[in-house]
């Protein structure tokens, strides 16, 4: 539809514009013709300003000689006006009718975007709001918080959509406006302690856990930051205190289908590590699979050999999962990771580029993946 | 889908303006009918274009349309209609849009209009005028370009300058710039000449209406701009001799002089070279003033050569077009024919001192406003030339001017007599004595140059009225005989007779509130009382109100006189939260003799606020004489008859005198 | 008169007009134009009390007094040196502390700038051009983008 408009509006022009090459001669005035006439019609006013008497008879007869003498001038010029050559430019018109749309196109090319829609405010505004993208969610909160930038409430909105798509720098910001602002309220400890979870890679840091253990002492109800802290507790092999948690999470969430079977799981999986005994096979998919913390607490206490052994061994069992179930784009990173920290960087290149063919698809998980590679300094 | 097409209709346009500047001017070269020709639809559609563009991007401003970058940074959903239009050219990229609409369209009007011109002088002009589109249309469509789309969009624009949003700043763009563009057209028919190496009978006929419309426009703008000033600024001045305003008023002191001087050209033949030459600066100054405001420059040298690809590109437009044009001129103008001759003591001989006076007034202003900026690049040191400058070097060249105007229109053509002018002007000038007179006596203080001041605007008046009562014979023949010559006098006398006496009454405003406006600055608490200029006013405290796009404190004073209340004066300070600043809005109350001011000021301690209030003796004859100038140039415009000076020989003249003795 | 004498009446007169404007320009660019200095230029100058000049800086924090009914006392600072003003009316809507100024007066015989005119220009962001500059130079300011809302004075520091 654009490009028909452009089309209709580049011929209609390229017509008006060539219909006079290919016109007749002029039949204006020629040069000579065109001043003489000036003249003559100073020569007719004069008459009527003598007529109407707002000059005198002496002054009239005086400026009719001037004039006279300009017209007469006119006449002695050259008289054979030019004959109207046509020289049917017809190469002038090719030309033009060819450079005329690739200059447009070329300037229209470079700056134009044609791709773009209209979007005035109240169509869009019209528009229900599942269709429109995350984006553009954000960014009209963001526009509104612009002008309104002490709105709490527009920061504890906008705070978990920048967390869910991974701009955790703002979302922890809004998160620090929304409690400045609204004071510390728990679920938006909750959220903060959560936001710099992810953010530091799903480690629980001593200051994400603070902030936590304070959201469930102000709102022991919070299921969220209770889950996390249970987790931070089995990274930190601190069984006992995990398992505790879970049955406590239990309670809670006996009647929430989303996260009961997890906190089944996790109880057993964590008595079992309590006990000494191998977790419970079945469909338990980890977060994370791979070295958790608890493991790698119990590697510091062996030998430097048989450390790295077992280490050896598990990043060895995340390589046979992934091989099997490579839909794991964390296990991966995980797996890249271990290897440039083992220092074996062909590996890690393999896996990443394993990965990156795995995730092809996904742009996202793509650019991790690439960022990943270049913090660790490593290209597939 | 209408952004893009606007986008895409500015680009066909500056295709076109290539066009336009190219066959045309080659064709004329070469005689050819057929490759001038194409100038007309060319200019055409090119405003066509232009004007689509247009179109395009204030529909995106009226609808918000933020998925245009220009829409989102200088509009908002919650701006008046009013202020979303004007929002259009209140900013940069569009005002450039704006500036090429009104140059395109002037193009079309010479197309359309122009049938009866010598095929090869407006084939020339059309050219030069498709040149000037060219260089602007690049630079809109390179550097400044208004269609320049976001994705996503956001949801809401960053707001519009508080300050601008404002009825008269609505409509000053277009006015000034009406100006500036018009000046364009003398600068092509003066381009057109020279190329051509001769002035053809059409010449001045056609260049003086478009100088005469161009001025009119450019007087309104700069009044507008100056009102502006004096109500939002909040500091009661009408006049700053700042660098933005200087840009405006050297085109019009030249352009003043070109409209003169198109007069001598159009009735007598001469000046002609001189015309050329003074419309090449004039619209070289337009282009100066277009470069001031818009490079940045005037911020200051070093923000212009920070972000130089715009303050570049108009210098290089500049560059070409006066270096080019004055090239021209130097290489052709000795070509042109030599006009007419006269006596220094005549029509022809006032008009150049006329236009002496204001080139050389302009000159001044020029140096006032550069020479800051020259320094500054040159030698880093920064000093500011303020209102004494001007006063020193503006003021005393014009006065003579100014006394010298009311001579002008009585002087004859080719040689006049100075005596016989003199006499018919005696009741002017004892009018204008009688006004020094009383002024001095019944004014209690202020400086002695006053009376003489506004002596001056009477005269400039009473000379203009008198014009007007010697060519109607009034008081010589019957009244009959009067009123009949009256009625049937040319339009263009009256025009003549209102724009002069229009710079009387502007000349008194300036005068009067220069000299006896009073001020007073005080601390008020609610249930205080001011006076000024016997005026009494009562503070009933500041009350909070919320406007469609800001917050406001709305003070409230009663103002008596005498005893009796005469109304009531709110000024106001917004906070507009979208752009995040704050204006000051004066309440005026026109007053009988002149302005009651009155200013919020910042809180005090215990609930005083600090009050300013001013009185401005007439300050409004200042923007009524413009408004004045601008309908005698209208009545001087709409005179359909050619206009030929009739000479008078040496006998006739003598014969007049005796008449009038 | 002849064609020639004519002429020369009318060049002498331009002569005659430019020379007088020549004349006035020059006086007036000797007499009226207003220097712009910096807190620290004014002592190192030493400039006599009743010199016309601009002042220009940041007003200092904490140093504005409006006790006084209308008349408004604060400091002018550049960080190295500080002048005292004092002015009497409406301040501009943007005057604010820790923001650039531009005050335009003379010193007194007591040593403190008695302001007749307060520049502070009509946007958020705004500071005046001198004052940039001039900060520039002693590398207090970058530039626009750095003063934001949000930019606490001490910052500028």
């Amino acid at each position: 539809m654009l490009w028909i408009i452009f089309l209709c509006l580049t011929a209609a022009v390229l017509l008006a514009l060539l219909r006079p090459l290919f016109g007749g001669g002029g039949e204006e005035p020629g040069r000579d013709a065109a001043n003489a006439q000036v003249y003559r019609d100073q020569l007719k006013e004069i008459d009527s300003d003598r007529d109407r008497g707002l000059i005198g008879e002496a002054e009239a007869k005086a400026a009719r000689l001037e004039i006279e003498r300009r017209l007469l001038a006119t006449m002695d010029a050259d008289q054979n006006v030019a004959a109207a050559r046509s020289g049917s430019p017809v190469w002038m018109a090719v030309a033009v009718a060819v450079a005329l749309p690739l200059i447009v196109l070329g300037f229209y090319l470079t700056y134009g975007s044609p791709q773009l829609p209209d979007q005035p405010l109240l169509v869009r505004l019209q528009q229900p709001v599942d269709e429109q993208n995350v984006a553009e969610l954000i960014a009209r909160v963001e526009a509104g918080l612009k002008r309104k930038p002490n709105d709490g409430q527009g920061w504890a909105v906008i705070a978990p959509v920048y967390i869910s798509v991974r701009r955790f720098d703002q979302g922890l910001e809004a998160y620090r406006k929304a409690i400045r602002l609204l004071g510390p309220r728990p679920d938006l400890l909750a959220g903060y302690g959560e936001a710099l979870v992810f953010a530091n890679d799903g480690a629980v840091d001593p200051q994400a856990r603070e902030i936590l253990e304070r959201a469930v002492a102000d709102d022991p109800t919070l299921v969220k930051p209770r889950i996390l802290l249970a987790y931070s507790d089995e990274q930190a092999g601190n069984y006992q205190r995990a398992v505790a948690r879970w049955r406590e999470l239990k309670s809670l969430v006996k009647n929430d289908e989303r996260w009961a079977p997890l906190v089944e799981r996790r109880i057993a999986s964590a008595e079992a590590k309590l006990d000494g005994s191998s977790p419970p096979k079945g469909p338990v998919r980890q977060s994370a699979g791979g070295p958790n913390a608890g493991d790698v607490e119990a590697a510091q206490n062996m030998s430097p050999d048989a450390r790295k052994q077992m280490i050896e061994t598990m990043v060895g069992r995340l390589a046979q999962r992934l091989e099997q179930n490579g839909d794991d784009l964390d296990g991966w990173l995980k797996l890249v990771r271990s290897y440039a920290v083992l220092d074996r960087k062909d590996d890690a290149r393999t896996a990443l580029a394993k990965a990156k063919a795995q995730f092809s698809d996904q742009p996202a998980a793509l650019q991790r993946l690439n960022s990943l590679a270049s913090e660790l300094g490593i290209s597939s | 889908m209408i952004a893009e097409t606007g986008h895409f209709a500015l680009i066909l346009a500056l295709g076109i303006a290539i066009i336009q500047m190219v066959l045309p001017l080659y064709g004329s070269r070469r005689d050819d009918p057929q490759l001038m020709a194409v100038a007309v639809p060319a200019a055409q559609a090119q405003f066509l274009l232009v004007a689509l563009a247009f179109v395009a991007l204030m529909t995106a401003y009226v609808t918000s349309d933020f998925s245009i970058l220009n829409v989102y940074e200088n509009s908002s959903s919650a701006k008046p209609l009013l202020y979303k239009i004007s929002g259009v050219w209140g900013n940069h990229e569009g005002s450039m849009v704006l500036w090429v609409l009104i140059l395109a369209l002037f193009g079309a009007g010479v197309a359309t209009y122009g049938r009866n011109l010598p095929r090869s002088l407006q084939a020339n002009v059309l050219s030069v005028q498709g040149a000037i589109g060219v260089a602007f249309l690049l630079f809109i469509i390179t550097t400044s370009n208004p269609f320049v789309r976001l994705d996503p969009a956001p949801f809401e624009g960053q707001g519009f300058n508080p300050v601008l949003q404002d009825p008269a700043l609505a409509i000053h763009p277009p006015f000034l710039y009406a100006g500036y563009v018009g000046f364009s057209m003398a600068f092509s028919f003066a381009i057109a000449a020279l190329i051509d190496g001769r002035i053809d009978a059409a010449w001045a006929r056609w260049v003086r209406p478009w100088t005469l419309a161009a001025w009119m426009c450019l007087t309104i703008g700069i009044a507008l701009g100056s009102w502006w000033a004096y109500y939002e600024l909040g500091w009661g001045g009408f006049w700053f001799w700042d660098p933005v305003e200087n840009a405006s008023f050297m085109p019009w002191l030249s352009g003043t002089a070109l409209l003169h001087s198109a007069l001598v050209m159009e009735k007598r033949d001469a000046l002609k070279i001189w015309t050329i030459l003074l419309a090449i600066i004039t619209f070289s100054l337009s282009l100066v003033g277009t470069f001031l405001v818009r490079s940045g420059v005037l911020t200051s040298v070093h923000a212009f050569a920070v972000d130089p690809a715009r303050g570049v590109f108009i210098l290089g437009i500049m560059a070409v077009f006066i270096g080019g044009a004055l090239a021209l001129f130097a290489w052709r103008a000795p070509l042109l024919r030599q006009g007419g001759i006269f006596a220094p003591i005549s029509r022809e001989g006032a008009l150049v001192f006329n236009n002496l006076i204001l080139v050389t007034a302009c000159a001044a202003v020029f140096v006032g406003t550069l020479y800051p900026l020259a320094l500054e690049s040159v030698s880093n040191e920064k000093i500011s030339v303020g209102p004494p400058f001007f006063n020193y070097t503006f003021v005393p060249l014009v006065l003579p001017l100014l006394l010298a105007v009311p001579l002008g229109p009585f002087l004859a053509w080719k040689r006049g007599d100075l005596y016989a002018v003199a006499q018919r002007l005696m009741v002017a000038a004892v009018i204008a004595l009688a006004a020094i007179v009383i002024v001095f006596a019944i004014q209690g203080r202020g400086p002695w140059l006053a009376p003489l001041g506004i002596g001056l605007g009477v005269w400039l008046i009473a000379g203009a009225a008198s014009e007007l009562a010697y060519r109607a014979k009034l008081f010589q023949a019957s009244a009959a005989e009067t009123w009949r010559r009256f009625i049937h006098l040319p339009r263009s006398s009256f025009g003549t007779a209102l724009a002069h006496a229009g710079v009387g009454l502007s000349v008194i405003g300036i005068v009067a509130t220069t000299a006896w406006r009073t001020e007073d600055i005080t601390a008020m608490k609610p249930g205080e009382t001011t006076e000024i200029a016997g005026y009494r006013l009562v503070f009933d405290g500041v009350s909070e109100r919320a406007g469609p796009n800001y917050d406001e404190q709305l003070a409230s004073f009663h103002v008596f006189r005498g005893d009796s209340e005469i109304t009531e004066l709110h000024p106001t300070k917004r906070q507009f939260t979208i752009e995040g600043s704050a204006t000051t809005e004066a309440a005026i109350y026109n007053a009988w003799g002149g302005d009651l001011y009155a200013v919020l000021g910042d809180p005090l301690e215990n609930g005083a606020y600090s009050v300013r209030v001013y009185f401005n003796p007439l300050v409004r004859l200042i923007w009524i004489g413009a408004v004045v100038m601008f309908l005698g140039g209208g009545l001087s415009l709409f005179d359909r008859r050619l206009r030929v000076g009739a000479p008078k020989r040496a006998a006739a003249a003598q014969g007049r005198l005796a008449d009038a003795k | 008169m002849t064609r020639k004498q004519r002429r020369s009446v009318l060049i002498g007169g331009c002569m005659a007009v430019l020379a007088v404007a020549v004349g006035l320009v020059l006086f007036a660019l000797s007499d009226s134009i207003v220097f712009f200095y910096s807190p620290s230029e004014v002592m190192a100058k030493e400039l006599a009390p009743g010199q016309r000049f601009r002042l220009g800086g940041l007003v200092e924090d904490g140093s504005v007094e409006r006790n006084r009914g209308t008349t408004v006392k604060f400091v002018i600072t550049d960080k190295a040196k500080d002048l005292p003003v004092t002015y009497t009316g409406v301040l501009p809507d943007l005057f604010r502390e820790g923001q650039g100024v531009v005050a335009e007066g003379m010193l007194g015989p007591d040593g403190v700038f008695q302001a007749d005119k307060v520049l502070a220009k009509h946007d958020e962001n705004y500071m005046p051009p001198e004052v940039a500059a001039k900060l520039k130079e002693q590398g207090l300011w970058e530039g626009p983008e750095q003063v934001s809302r949000e930019t606490e004075p001490s910052k500028v520091n």
